[in-house]
């Protein structure tokens, strides 16, 4: 009788546990599989900062052999260079973060339904941060780079839940 | 191992990675800048693989625009 009654407990507990557990493993994977993709995103926009950035330096070395020029000469022209891929590795370094910061956000105010006014401090903040890395990725002193499509579509997100028009 | 002192350990790893990282552009060893650079976390293995891209584009430069000897 006792085991029965051990039994009938440990059912009622997993059922308890299986009940409340599920959807926050659900959600759990549904994180996991964002910060992949976002990952995947940022390493994608990595490698293509570093090949823009190897074209052109090539070029510069390419066009001062033919000009018999100095390496002097090089790195005077390549400053501006270093600079541009520097500032972008460093934006797409945080990257991740802020985009996995945006869909959160994004989640949230869309469980929160009508309280979603709540969000749009927080979607103001990261709305900036997300421009800030953007506006990197157009071009200057190095070939501007393609912005996803998943990145265009979280910030047309924010703008919507920070009442910005969208663009 | 508690989830902060397993963090802290990631965190300790990824700093001596980066300096040996360091360690290595210093002295031009490119191979080992990306070998050591697979070894860090995301963000910063962006930023460290992308001074290694700048190191190796000077070196080749350096090599190329090298003043003709004698004459």
């Amino acid at each position: 009788m006792k085991k029965q009654q051990f039994l009938s407990l440990a059912i009622v507990l997993l059922t308890a546990l299986f009940a409340s557990g599920c959807p926050a493993r659900t959600a759990q994977i549904v994180a996991t599989r964002t910060v992949v993709a976002f990952g995947s995103v940022t390493e994608q926009l990595a490698q293509q900062n570093d090949s823009t950035y190897t074209e052109a330096t090539d070029a510069l070395r390419v066009r001062l052999v033919s000009e018999h020029g100095t390496i002097q000469q090089y790195v005077a022209a390549v400053g501006p260079l270093d600079a541009a891929h520097t500032r972008r590795a460093r934006a797409l370094a945080r990257f991740a973060d802020t985009l996995y910061d945006a869909a959160r956000l994004i989640d949230r105010s869309r469980e929160a339904g009508q309280s979603a006014t709540s969000y749009v401090g927080a979607a103001v903040s990261i709305l900036a941060k997300l421009d800030e890395t953007i506006s990197l990725l157009e071009g200057h002193e190095l070939p501007a780079l393609p912005i996803p499509q998943v990145v265009r579509d979280l910030r047309r997100s924010l703008q919507t839940i920070a009442g910005v028009p969208t663009s | 191992m508690n989830p902060v002192e397993l963090i802290s350990s990631i965190l300790r790893i990824g700093g001596l990675v980066s300096e040996a990282v360091m360690d290595a552009m210093k002295a031009g060893d490119v191979s080992a800048v990306e070998e050591l650079t697979k070894h860090l976390p995301e963000g910063a293995r962006i930023e460290a693989r992308s001074a290694a891209l700048q190191m190796a584009q000077l070196a080749k430069a350096t090599e190329a625009l090298k003043p003709a000897s004698g004459g």
